[in-house]
């Protein structure tokens, strides 16, 4: 079985689940109600997309550009404190309440992926080398990264999930 | 111990018992193979064909069983997003046949679990010895990496 290398990144990630909390209004809500009457009426047989927005998923997400200063400040003090570079452009963040859920996809651009939140029965499913896919557990601080054209997805959680995806990608040794 | 539960021990047993009689499961998704095992009903013993008979629900009056397998996902394996009747089923013949479903039947109690796509919402199906799940034509499936014990199930189709 492949392994998959455990790297807990971020420290202090309680902050940003805090202040997240504190602007869950801000999140928007996938399918969007345009998102779910374009979908139900030209709705094809599923095919897992190449390319996709959030409108086949079920989840919540705050963008970069939608995040109070407040906020984008919580999140650049903790990578600070973590010795984590900032050299990111974008950002997002990504709630899921039990039953949401990531559609298998894959993009044309590379991130990273930070878990918020533990949890021994939901995770990432991603693609590696040779035709193999792995199941990485949550584990908050935990950071992954995602390569262009790999396959990836979140299975129905069972708990209330939060995770940072940061484009492009940081390169963070394991440690 | 349930008459149901005895059976699906015996199913266990023997298929950890005899992985030499599990052949590398067929089938792809998102353009990768699945990576998991199988073997034909046939094959089994009389003891654990016996079982799975017993498992097998009843054919209604228009249709048959088609095969039976059981399937070991092991720790690390997985089945990818695939519609199992098409995947699985057996071809499909002369105009006028059709495929009806299949059913899978966890053997095991496991952390992990299988996803079932119709309709367009996932839906995560609970991973209790003796869970049934029907899939149709149109129904989606996966088996995400599993992280536990091997995952066993017993597959059958109706024609």
């Amino acid at each position: 079985m492949t392994k998959v290398p455990v790297t807990i990144a971020l420290r202090g990630h309680a902050k940003i689940r805090a202040a997240a909390q504190q602007h869950a209004s801000l999140f928007v809500r996938h399918p969007t109600p345009q998102e779910a009457a374009r979908s139900a009426a030209g709705r094809l047989p599923f095919r897992p997309p190449s390319h996709y927005g959030y409108a086949w998923d079920r989840c919540a997400v705050l963008p970069y550009e939608h995040t109070p200063a407040s906020l984008r400040g919580v999140i650049a003090r903790t990578f600070e404190e973590s010795e984590i570079p900032t050299s990111f452009s974008r950002f997002a963040l990504v709630r899921y309440e039990p039953g949401d859920y990531l559609f298998p996809h894959r993009e044309d651009t590379a991130s990273s992926l930070f878990s918020l939140t533990s949890s021994t029965e939901d995770g990432l499913i991603v693609q590696r080398e040779g035709g193999e896919f792995v199941r990485i557990p949550d584990r908050a601080g935990r950071h992954v990264v995602v390569s262009p054209g790999q396959w990836h997805w979140v299975d129905p959680v069972r708990r209330p999930r939060l995770t940072l995806m940061v484009s492009p990608p940081l390169e963070i040794p394991p440690g | 111990m349930s008459t149901e539960a005895q059976h699906f021990r015996e199913l266990r047993t023997w298929a950890k018992r005899h992985q030499p009689h599990f052949e590398r499961g067929p089938g792809h998704g998102l353009g990768c193979p699945h990576r998991y095992l199988r073997a034909s009903g046939d094959v089994l013993p009389t003891s654990a064909r016996a079982a799975c008979e017993a498992l097998i629900d009843p054919a209604s009056a228009d249709s048959e069983l088609a095969a039976v397998w059981l399937h070991i996902v092991p720790t690390g394996g997985f089945i990818l997003p695939c519609q199992p009747v098409l995947e699985w089923g057996p071809s499909t013949g002369g105009p006028g046949e059709r495929l009806e479903e299949l059913v899978l039947a966890v053997a095991v109690d496991g952390p992990d679990g299988a996803t079932h796509l119709l309709s367009g919402s996932p839906r995560r199906e609970p991973e209790q010895a003796g869970h049934r799940l029907t899939v149709h034509s149109d129904s989606w499936y996966w088996v995400s990496p599993v992280l536990g014990p091997e995952r066993i199930s017993l597959v059958w189709i109706m024609r």
